[in-house]
Order: C-alpha cells, then sequence, then structure tokens
C-alpha cells in the first residue's frame, strides 16, 4: 500500500483534488484526503452534515473520477433485505416450473435449477458485491432506515461478503468504494459508525461558495456574484429553522441572475427569496431584518 | 510515531470518546499510508478516530494541547517590535496606560482587519505574562475573563454592537466583528490552556480536554452553541427511548410461545393442545408525572428533561408535566402546541408559577398532594427535578411522603452534585427516604443513563 516513491503525499492530493473538480465537485484538502484514505484504506466513508451540502454529490464525482459504476441504495423506513440486497424472481420461477411440467420432466428437474442465479433479482447491494469492476456505492440517508437493517449492513461492510441461505456466502469480487450519508436525525450504531472513516462536511465558507455557485452559474458578473453569495453567508448565520443549503444557494443565484441587472435590491429579494428559504417562518424573519442585511458602508 | 498515537488515542478515550483497538490500527495503516506529516496530521487523526459531530470539539481541543509540546515555547523569541496596547495591559491588573479599563478604540484599532495568524499573535501576547495557579477549566475561565478586562474587551464589543444597532455598521462587517472576537477569544483560551500544560504537566490535559465534551459538561455550564447540540443529541435519545420495548411480557397474537397458558388450555381440550397462546414483550405504558422546580438555578436543567420527556411522549400513557418555582402550574396542555423554551420564556406564565423567584418544595409538594392525589395511582412514576433547596424554609417531606404511599415510584433528580446535598439550604436527606432512588444528574451522559433506567 505505499506510495509512489516519486509523488509525495501532497501531490497525490493536489491531484485528486484536481480530478474531483473536473468531474464538478470542489472539495477541499481535508475531505480529499478522507476520500484518498477512504480508498486505500477500503473503508467505507461516512458523510454526515446538514442536508443539500453535496454529500450525495460527492459519490457522483467519485464515480465519474474514477469511470466506474454509480450503485445507489435510497434508504428509508422500513426497508429491508429484499429490497435492499436480492430476491427471488418469483413469477420467472413459476414459469420454469409450469414448462418444466409441460415437458412432464417432473419436480425432480426442475428442483435444482429453481434457486439458481438465474432467477436471482440483484438489488444494489449484491450488484456492488458481484461486479466484476469495482464500483461506488452510496448507501444514501442511512438515518432514515430502522436500526435493525444498519445491523444487517454491518457484515456487507466489514467482511464485503453477504449470505443467501440458498446460495451460500457470496465474497465480493472487487470491493466497492462505500460511500455513507447521513443528516443525523437519528444516531446511528457506534458499530457501524466504528467500520467507517467519518467525515463532517459543514456550509462551504464565503471563497468556496463563490467558486461551487460560479461554477454552477457561468457568465454572472463577478461582483454582483459576489454580493449574492456574502448574502446568503449572512442569512445563514441567522437563527433559521431551515439555512439555505448550497442547492438553494446555486438556485437562488440562478434566479437572482435571469431577473435582477447586476443589482441587489430588496424588492428582487422579496420575490425570489422562497428559492432560498422554505419556510414561511424564515422568510419573514428574513424580511423584517431586509434592511439590515442590504445596507452597504 | 506508534507511541505519539496510542498515546493520543488513550486519551481520547479517557475524555470520553470510545476509540475501538482497530480504529486505532486504521489510524496507524493510515500513518504509514500517509507518512508522518505535520501538515495531515489533524486529517488523519480526524478521520480515523473521529466519528460523531459531538466527539469533534473534544478531538481538537486535545489535538491542540498534545501536539502543542512538538514545538518548544519560544518564550526567548521577542517579538522585534513589541506592539503597544494603548488603554490596556495584558498582566490582568487593569492598570493601564489609560487608566482602568479605558480605551477600547485602540483595541480595536489593533484587531482590525487582521488576519487570523496575526490575531493568533495577539492573543499569544496578550496572555504572556498571566500566571496560572491551577490548571482547571474554572481557573482559566476566570484568568481569561481577567485578561479580557484589562484589554476592555467588552467595551469593545459594546461598541461594535452600539454601531451595529444605530445602523452605523453593515450586517455582512459586524459579523466579521464578530467573528474576530471570537477567534481571538478562542486563541487566548488555547493559548492559557498550553500555558497551563506547559507549567503543570501533561496530567493537566486531561481535565481541561473533558471540559470540551459536552457529555460531560454540566448543563449550567453550556454556552448557546453547545445547548442547541444537547437539544439535538435528547431528541435522538428520546426516540430511542420511545421505541424501546418494556421488558414486561404481555399476551399477544404472535411472539413467543407462551407455555403456561398453552398448557392451560389443554384442560379444556381433554390434554390436546390445539390453540397455542403467544406472548410478547409490549411497550411498557405508565403514567408519567413530571414535576420541575424552573428557578434560575435549575432551569437550563429542567428545560431539557421537558424537552426529553415530551419528545418520548409516545412511550407512556399519559404525561402531565408541572413546573414550579413557588406556585405550581400544570403544563400538560401548553406543550402539546408549544415548546418548552417559549413557554419559559413566556412572561405571564412566569408570573403565575413565580411569584416571589425562589423554590418552595414543600408548597410545591403540599399543592400537587392536595389537588392531584387521587389521579396519582400505581401505575403512576413521579418524577421530580430540583436542587432541593428550600431557601431556608421548612421541608414538609410529609407532603412527599403522601405522594410517594400511592405512586408505583418517586425518582429525583438532583443537578448539584452529590457532596453539596446536606450542605446549606438544600434539603435531600430530608426527602430521599420517600424517593426509590436520587439521581446526581448534571450532564447528557448521566442524563442518558438515568433515561435509560427509568423512563
Amino acid at each position: 500500500m505505499k506510495l509512489d516513491e516519486q509523488l509525495t503525499i501532497n501531490d497525490v492530493i493536489i491531484t485528486m483534488r484536481g480530478n474531483l473538480a473536473e468531474n464538478g465537485y470542489l472539495a477541499d484538502d481535508a475531505l480529499v484526503m478522507a476520500l484518498f484514505l477512504a480508498e486505500k484504506l477500503e473503508k467505507p466513508l461516512l458523510l454526515e452534515g446538514p442536508a443539500g451540502v453535496g454529500k450525495t454529490e460527492l459519490a457522483k464525482a467519485w464515480s465519474r473520477m474514477r469511470g466506474c459504476q454509480l450503485v445507489r441504495l435510497q434508504c428509508y423506513e422500513g426497508l429491508d433485505e429484499s429490497k435492499a440486497l436480492y430476491e427471488w424472481n418469483y413469477q420467472k420461477q413459476l414459469l420454469y416450473i409450469q414448462i418444466e411440467a409441460l415437458a412432464s420432466r417432473g419436480w425432480d428437474a426442475g428442483r435444482d435449477q429453481i434457486f439458481s442465479p438465474d432467477f436471482l433479482l440483484k438489488r444494489p447491494l449484491l450488484t456492488a458485491l458481484t461486479s466484476e469492476e469495482p464500483v461506488v456505492l452510496l448507501i444514501d440517508e442511512i438515518d432514515k432506515s430502522d436500526p435493525e437493517f444498519e445491523s444487517f449492513l454491518l457484515e456487507a461492510l466489514s467482511d464485503w461478503q453477504v449470505t443467501i441461505p440458498e446460495l451460500g456466502t457470496i465474497v465480493a469480487v472487487s470491493r466497492p468504494h462505500v460511500v455513507l450519508t447521513s443528516n443525523s436525525t437519528r444516531e446511528l450504531g457506534d458499530a457501524l459508525r466504528r467500520r467507517c472513516l467519518h467525515f463532517y462536511i459543514d456550509y462551504p465558507d464565503f471563497q468556496r461558495e463563490l467558486s461551487i455557485v460560479e461554477l454552477h452559474v457561468p457568465g454572472i458578473d463577478r461582483r454582483f456574484l459576489e454580493r449574492l453569495v456574502e448574502f446568503i453567508q449572512t442569512v445563514r448565520k441567522q437563527p433559521l429553522k431551515k439555512p439555505p443549503s448550497v442547492t438553494e444557494s446555486v438556485d437562488w443565484v440562478t434566479a437572482m441572475h435571469l431577473v435582477a441587472d447586476n443589482e441587489l435590491t430588496a424588492d428582487l429579494v422579496r420575490t425570489t427569496l422562497s428559492a432560498l428559504l422554505k419556510y414561511t417562518r424564515d422568510r419573514n424573519l428574513i424580511l423584517e431584518k431586509l434592511p439590515f442585511l442590504l445596507r452597504q458602508e | 510515531m506508534k507511541q505519539v498515537v496510542v498515546d493520543f488515542v488513550r486519551l481520547l478515550r479517557e475524555a470520553g470518546v470510545p476509540v475501538t483497538t482497530l480504529e486505532a490500527a486504521n489510524c496507524l495503516a493510515a500513518f504509514e499510508l500517509v507518512g508522518f506529516e505535520p501538515a495531515w496530521l489533524r486529517t488523519v487523526l480526524q478521520t480515523t478516530l473521529v466519528k460523531s459531530a459531538w466527539e469533534l470539539p473534544v478531538f481538537n481541543s486535545l489535538f491542540e494541547l498534545f501536539f502543542a509540546f512538538a514545538p518548544a515555547p519560544d518564550n526567548e523569541k521577542v517579538p522585534s517590535e513589541p506592539m503597544i496596547i494603548p488603554g490596556g495591559t495584558a498582566d490582568g491588573s487593569g492598570r493601564g496606560t489609560a487608566g482602568a479599563g479605558g480605551d477600547a478604540s485602540g483595541f480595536l484599532e489593533l484587531i482590525k482587519d487582521q488576519p487570523s495568524a496575526v490575531l493568533e499573535d495577539l492573543a499569544r501576547q496578550f496572555i504572556s505574562d498571566v500566571s496560572l495557579d491551577e490548571a482547571t477549566p474554572k481557573e482559566i475561565a476566570v484568568k481569561l475573563r481577567l485578561a479580557q478586562v484589562a484589554l476592555s474587551w467588552f467595551q469593545a464589543v459594546n461598541r461594535i454592537e452600539r454601531l451595529y444597532a444605530t445602523g452605523k455598521m453593515t450586517e455582512s462587517s459586524y459579523r466579521q466583528w464578530l467573528e474576530r472576537f471570537e477567534l481571538l477569544q478562542q486563541a487566548m483560551r488555547l493559548e492559557l490552556e498550553r500555558n497551563a500544560v506547559r507549567k503543570f504537566g501533561r496530567s493537566a490535559i486531561l481535565p481541561l480536554v473533558s471540559d470540551a465534551n459536552i457529555r460531560r459538561r454540566q448543563f449550567s455550564h453550556l454556552s448557546s452553541d453547545e445547548v442547541t447540540a444537547v437539544e439535538q443529541e435528547i431528541a435522538k435519545l428520546a426516540r430511542k427511548l420511545a421505541e424501546r420495548p418494556g421488558i414486561r411480557m404481555r399476551r399477544c397474537r404472535h411472539g413467543r410461545v407462551d407455555l403456561r397458558q398453552t398448557f392451560r388450555d389443554v384442560v379444556r381440550t381433554g390434554g390436546c393442545p390445539i390453540r397455542l397462546r403467544y406472548r410478547n414483550n409490549v411497550k411498557s405504558k405508565v403514567d408519567l408525572f413530571l414535576l420541575c422546580d424552573v428557578s434560575n438555578s435549575v432551569e437550563r436543567f429542567s428545560r431539557f428533561m421537558l424537552q426529553l420527556v415530551r419528545a418520548a411522549q409516545k412511550r407512556y400513557a399519559t404525561v402531565r408535566s408541572f413546573v414550579f418555582v413557588d406556585q405550581v402550574v400544570e403544563v400538560t396542555e401548553w406543550f402539546r402546541s408549544q415548546n418548552v423554551n417559549e413557554l419559559l420564556e413566556a412572561r405571564h406564565m412566569r408570573d403565575q408559577f413565580s411569584r416571589t423567584g425562589l423554590s418552595r418544595y414543600d408548597q410545591a409538594f403540599e399543592q400537587v398532594a392536595r389537588a392531584e392525589l387521587t389521579n396519582i395511582t400505581s401505575r403512576t412514576k413521579v418524577i421530580v427535578l430540583g436542587d432541593a433547596r428550600n431557601n431556608w424554609r421548612k421541608g414538609d417531606p410529609e407532603e412527599l411522603a403522601k405522594i410517594a404511599e400511592r405512586a408505583q415510584a418517586v425518582y429525583w433528580l438532583n443537578p448539584l452534585p452529590e457532596e453539596e446535598w446536606s450542605q446549606g439550604d438544600c434539603l435531600m436527606s430530608e426527602y430521599e427516604p420517600y424517593c426509590r432512588q436520587v439521581f446526581e444528574c448534571r450532564n447528557l451522559e448521566q442524563l442518558t443513563h438515568i433515561a435509560n433506567r427509568i423512563l
């Protein structure tokens, strides 16, 4: 697991950051380092942070960067093995049995066949484990799933294998890169936490948000953009129920770019604010403070 | 390198962050990969050892103190041009050239538009002469405050706030100022902590680092950001409690086979077990009476507890919450629509439960016993929250005895440290015989433990 002798760790990280940027994701060095470690140590990477700071986006960028397939498992309450791992294709099994019966070869001939990989419906986890090429497996919003599902993941994520009673244990052909994301609505179990590398993604600072928004809204006047991002940064520091996420700030800047003539006025903010803030209470709070927020020296 | 990592992990564990052996091994593997580069030290340790958001402040604090050792403290190196701070001295005496606590504008001028590196340097100068008597978080807080007073810090903050409030400063530059103050304060605190560690040795690290752990920090010592963090943790705890099955078994349509019931039925069917009976764990549904002292001394703790119980409502058949200072007011209805903080800040409510502002446990128990005694049954758990300090009045534990006699159990959660329970006006020893259990509950770690035991 040694690095190339010529390359220092800094070069590796800078290259990797550049590659990520080419694929549309601007990351800071610490995050790139976490990604690098996850890749080399073959550990799942657990990303936490507020909604809309680009946790899911990172997994997508990672898969694009490595040129491999992205397998996504969206978690929700009640998600179970049959949705996450595999299911037997009952219809196909039934058809097969009927055809066998028509051929009057009887049950014995078909019995060994119906629980074979032919009749297996692969769900995301199994797809990721049995893929010949390494894939990026994104387990999105793991905190939405039940605690039982979390325990079920342990076998898959620590030993890279799953057990199917009829077929036996399936060991990963190539180890997938795993990203788990969580908005921490529920405390994840220690067992799962401790098996992952952890990174907390926070809202970006001014400079980073500026470059992110610039990437998504090209052709906007630089000074106007700075003013907008500054406004967003200030809004985020107010006592809001839900501070604007990066996605929302991109939306808002796009909206402002469409309607405003490089001028940030109270009226324009009033009409476009619903793109930035999604709660009436938050909007009212900002509108109330608007004269203060827009004041310039 | 190995020794350093192992030492670091050991201290992290002692400060309350659970780190497994596997994680320590991962950390070493990561270092083998990356090399022991100072620039990457923090990131590598953090991604491999820290696994939740609340662990981060503990980690940061330990990291700063632990690795401050590597470069020797440059006490000898005198800055080439010593900066003169008008109006303040750094020795904590407050006798500056411009008189005690004099001029804030000099200080403001000094830190205006400075990058963080310069601010850190300034922080080092500001507290270079401060001497610490012991290495405790308290001592550091006191010395930090003294140093700030000497710098006319608070006047400076006040001036900025006034400029902002009167419209002479924009929102963004106001925020920048606040950030600058925050940064400088943190740098000064860190420098003080480093001094403490330098002076009193490595054994001083642990108490300072433990202070960064919000699970072990006293409720009354939390800053407003930390209160939000604790509130989030409490919401998670409540969710866990609400989902947890009880330990009692009850007849059920599916579950484990209940042999006793099945065999009892066998008699009817002449020895043949025709129908199986099942039983399963049921969520224990009890009535909960929550009696919270909300006088100043324990208010914050009561808030957390009320929030916890409100969020875990599903778990109980009925929850009735009462708050009191010297009068008991039922707030059950209020909680259905409002949150705890709004209740306690509502002026008209406060007047109802606080006539004098001094807590009166004897009155509170008397009122509850008089009005609610018939509603307290053998399925009722009564939880009292308070410090049992009756402001030098008689305790009247007979009233509590009446309640305890009818209830399933009375639990008392006391935010005072156990050794103070028999000191001053604290009447814990009078009330204790009527409680099934009395817990010391001063931080999140203890609250979690208690909630798992009794709720």
